[in-house]
């Protein structure tokens, strides 16, 4: 079974996520409010997929993308992005994010996505 | 030997066959057109269902006087092969039964009248001896 | 009763068409360089068929051969190599082979001929391909995002960025990857992109293929061009795809069948109307009724008529291919020009179209269109020019064979003819039309040249048989280095005609009413012989030929003293005549049949005749021959 690390700083989005890859069966190995805790977690756990929320307090999704891939250059991440956002996924991708969603998103469009990876 | 059925059919007094496979179907009363420069042996020309057929007159090619027409002759339209066409006879009579063995051979004694090419078969049908006519025969005329 | 299609008829059906597609796609490819991912596709289709059909029918060598074709295409598809006119001639050749034996394939088991020295070739044609070293070729890469994605302008700006790290990005369509505007027609259209790589396609290919939410992704080779005129084509080429037709194929005589029952039904209706309305006296009711039946069967009858009705264009395409081969062969330029391929003829004979036509280019290329330096002298352009042109006229189907060559020599002709004896020294003048028409009496070849096309001077007598044989006529005309035009005028199987029925020896004609021009009571006076017997009439101080229809059509020289009809007919502008007959009827809408071919053989001759009908009352008339009796005429006078 294939693990998941959400990263996002509001409970509902890592909630829902959290969800909706349960329902695909994937396991949720751990969730981050930031990108510090996110880079800590990672390197004990591990995961497969890690969704990385943009805006972040402490640390954001860009700087912790970077990091991630300063340990792993393949890491699965997907950048979740919100319209006028597109100059820091621009850079996302040119940093080796795997690709990235917008928010408001369906299930069905996550999953595509994720599965696609594989 | 398997017996094959040919139809039997007068004109005046001679006696003729020819094989059904050949025969589409039997019509009594026809309207015959005329068409232009025909030989003599034509009739002229039917409709039937949309196509058109000549009709060649029995007693001319088999020699037979009285080249009257009568109203109530019988056509046998026959098709072989790209050939359709009818031919006009004064009676159809019935379908005979004939194995292969049991032609005769054209001779003296079989008692003919008219002329017959040597290779035609003929019949031997209660009194009368039948001419049994080749589809090709009338390829030749 | 027909048997039922046998699996070899079907793969005898289906392979000829796939033939008959590649060989057009090869020449297309030829003459124009349109060689784009849709076309390597389809011939590698073509081939991948032929070669799977044909395993499955057991024969080996017609498979092998198509597999070793099916592998040059696939391996040029894979690795975007441009198309040499060197495997078009060998695509070409291969055709051809498959062409000729396939016929017999089902009795010999096989294709008849050694296979090898083809497949050899093929092989080294092969061999060649793959040590060809990769090149920097040019790329249109195009990309569909999955639905909803969103942000789909900086989506392609990662492609993009991706695309850059293999290959030089040139443009990109839209222009501008930044904005909702640009997010939105992205969305809709994709987006493309004009790239210079040496990576192999399928190497990008599945480079795009890993960017997410990339729903649909294509890389194709291109010359380049306008990216958005590129996409317009490319469209194009999807709507041609879509409306290609469909065919069944059909056993004839069901269509026979078909069309002699709807035939009978015109009859019976009109039968019908007339009974009705003869018992019932005029009622507007009961004539609508017959109104709408009447359409509705004509309807049905156009409609089948029009099953039975092919676009000439099958003929005419495959002389493409003989011009091509043909002036390869003697060093010619010639172009090839179709107009009106459309125009539609009955299957019946088409099929008998073939070898006149096929005789008449032969001869436009051998002899008539000059070699490039001849043309060049003479201040022509150095590319000669056949023009095939059909169109329907009348009841019957034109098809013109125009040559911009030498033209033919008048003066040859003539005297050949009067050393053949067909025509004598005499003081009448002989017009140049009648000249020309004289190659057509057997044994007429001026040149004594024989090579593999022409054989012994092809005889245009063949081609006089052969549309004789259709009920056709042959004109020649020609102009010396100018050119020659020969015109094929055949009728129409199942035309509908309009015409007047006349009597004539009490049996019934039907004359076509636009050759009509006057009608008018004889008068004794009017009428004139000349020393060979021949009738004339003067009509408006003009003189015309006169044919006494009763003692043409009776083939004898029978002549009553009734007072007769005249009519004068136009066959065509320079053609007019008169016949006369015994009574005129009136107006008819009729469908035109061939004479069945034992009927011909009940007559002496059919001369002046182009057909009979059946008419609603179920006696039967016989189209004159109109064109016909103009010919008659002529060749009379030039004897």
């Amino acid at each position: 079974m294939k693990t998941v690390m959400i990263v996002d700083d509001a409970l509902f989005m890592r909630k829902t996520i959290k969800k909706m890859f349960e329902r695909a069966g994937y396991e949720v190995v751990a969730e981050a409010e930031n990108g510090k805790e996110a880079l800590d977690k990672y390197m004990t756990k591990k995961p497969d997929v890690i969704t990385m929320d943009i805006a972040m307090p402490v640390m954001d999704g860009l700087l912790s993308l970077k990091e991630i891939l300063k340990i792993d250059e393949t890491a699965n991440v997907l950048m979740v992005s919100a319209i006028g956002q597109e100059e820091l996924v621009g850079e996302a991708l040119a940093c080796g994010a795997k690709g990235f969603i917008v928010k408001p998103f369906t299930e069905e469009l996550l999953m595509s996505a994720v599965d696609q990876l594989f | 030997m398997v017996k094959k059925s040919y139809m039997l059919f007068s004109i005046k007094d001679r006696y003729y066959a020819v094989n059904v496979d050949y025969i589409q179907e039997i019509i009594n009363s026809v309207k015959i057109l005329d068409i232009p420069r025909k030989k003599d042996y034509c009739e002229g020309i039917i409709s039937l269902r949309g196509e058109i057929l000549p009709i060649i007159n029995g007693r001319k090619i088999f020699n037979i006087e009285k080249p009257n027409l009568k109203d109530d002759e019988t056509v046998i339209i026959l098709k072989n092969k790209e050939d359709y066409f009818g031919l006009l006879v004064e009676k159809v009579i019935d379908v005979l039964k004939i194995r292969e063995d049991e032609f005769l051979e054209a001779n003296a004694k079989n008692n003919i009248q008219g002329i017959i090419k040597s290779n035609e078969k003929l019949y031997k049908f209660k009194n009368y001896t039948v001419i049994v006519l080749d589809i090709n025969f009338f390829d030749k005329i | 009763m027909k048997k039922e299609e046998s699996l070899f008829d079907i793969f005898l059906y289906e392979t000829t068409h796939l033939l008959d597609e590649m060989e057009t796609k090869l020449l297309e490819a030829e003459s124009n360089k349109r060689t784009n991912k849709e076309w390597i596709d389809n011939v590698f289709r073509i081939m991948h068929t032929i070669k799977g059909s044909s395993a499955m029918l057991n024969f080996k060598k017609l498979s092998e051969l198509s597999h070793g074709l099916e592998d040059v295409y696939s391996f040029i598809r894979d690795n975007n190599i441009e198309l040499t006119s060197e495997i078009i001639d060998i695509s070409l050749e291969v055709v051809s082979f498959i062409k000729n034996e396939i016929e017999t394939l089902e009795e010999n088991g096989d294709l008849g001929k050694d296979i090898t020295p083809l497949k050899n070739r093929i092989k080294l044609i092969f061999e060649n391909l793959k040590n060809f070293k990769g090149k920097k070729s040019n790329y249109k890469v195009k990309i569909k995002f999955k639905k909803d994605c969103m942000m789909e302008d900086i989506r392609a700006l990662d492609a993009k960025n991706k695309l850059e790290k293999i290959s030089k990005v040139l443009e990109t369509f839209p222009t501008i990857l930044k904005g909702p505007d640009s997010c939105k027609e992205i969305s809709e259209k994709g987006v493309s992109f004009l790239v210079n790589s040496d990576f192999k396609e399928s190497e990008i290919n599945n480079m795009l293929k890993k960017i997410l939410f990339v729903e649909k992704s294509s890389v194709t080779p291109y010359e380049f061009k306008d990216l958005k005129k590129v996409e317009e084509e490319e469209e194009e080429e999807i709507e041609d795809i879509k409306d290609r037709k469909h065919y069944i194929s059909v056993d004839v005589n069901k269509l026979d069948n078909l069309l002699n029952t709807v035939i009978e039904l015109v009859t019976s209706r009109a039968v019908l109307e007339d009974r009705v309305l003869k018992e019932f006296n005029k009622s507007e009711e009961i004539e609508n009724l017959f109104y709408n039946l009447n359409e509705r069967i004509k309807e049905l009858q156009e409609n089948v008529m029009e099953i039975r009705m092919l676009p000439i264009n099958r003929v005419f395409s495959s002389m493409k291919r003989l011009v091509r081969d043909m002036s390869k062969n003697e060093n010619k330029k010639i172009e090839l020009k179709f107009v009106g391929e459309e125009t539609e003829v009955d299957k019946n004979i088409i099929e008998d179209l073939y070898n006149p036509i096929m005789h008449i280019i032969r001869n436009a290329v051998d002899h008539g269109i000059e070699s490039r330096e001849t043309r060049e002298n003479l201040g022509k352009s150095s590319v000669g020019t056949i023009i095939l042109k059909a169109k329907t006229e009348g009841g019957n189907i034109i098809i013109s064979i125009c040559d911009d060559g030498k033209g033919l020599d008048r003066k040859a002709i003539l005297n050949k003819a009067i050393d053949k004896g067909y025509i004598k020294k005499s003081n009448r003048e002989i017009t140049d039309k009648e000249i020309y028409s004289l190659i057509m009496k057997p044994g007429f070849s001026t040149t004594e040249t024989i090579n593999e096309y022409s054989g012994r001077g092809v005889g245009m007598d063949i081609v006089y048989e052969d549309v004789k044989k259709l009920g056709g006529v042959v004109k020649i005309d020609s102009k010396e280095n100018t050119g020659t035009t020969i015109d094929l005028i055949i009728p129409l199987t199942l035309s509908i005609v309009s015409g007047i029925k006349i009597i004539s020896n009490n049996i019934s004609y039907i004359v076509p009413i636009n050759s009509m021009k006057l009608i008018f009571k004889e008068k004794r006076e009017d009428i004139v012989k000349d020393t060979n017997g021949n009738m004339f009439i003067v009509i408006d101080n003009i003189n015309y030929p006169l044919i006494n229809l009763n003692s043409y059509y009776a083939d004898s020289n029978y002549i009553d003293n009734r007072n007769k009809i005249i009519m004068l007919i136009e066959a065509s502008e320079e053609e007019k005549f008169a016949i006369a007959f015994d009574e005129i009827g009136g107006e008819y809408q009729v469908v035109v049949k061939t004479f069945p071919k034992y009927l011909k053989k009940c007559t002496k001759s059919l001369r002046g005749l182009s057909g009979c009908t059946t008419m609603g009352d179920g006696t039967i008339s016989y189209i004159v021959d109109v064109t016909g009796l103009a010919l008659e005429l002529n060749k009379k006078v030039s004897e």
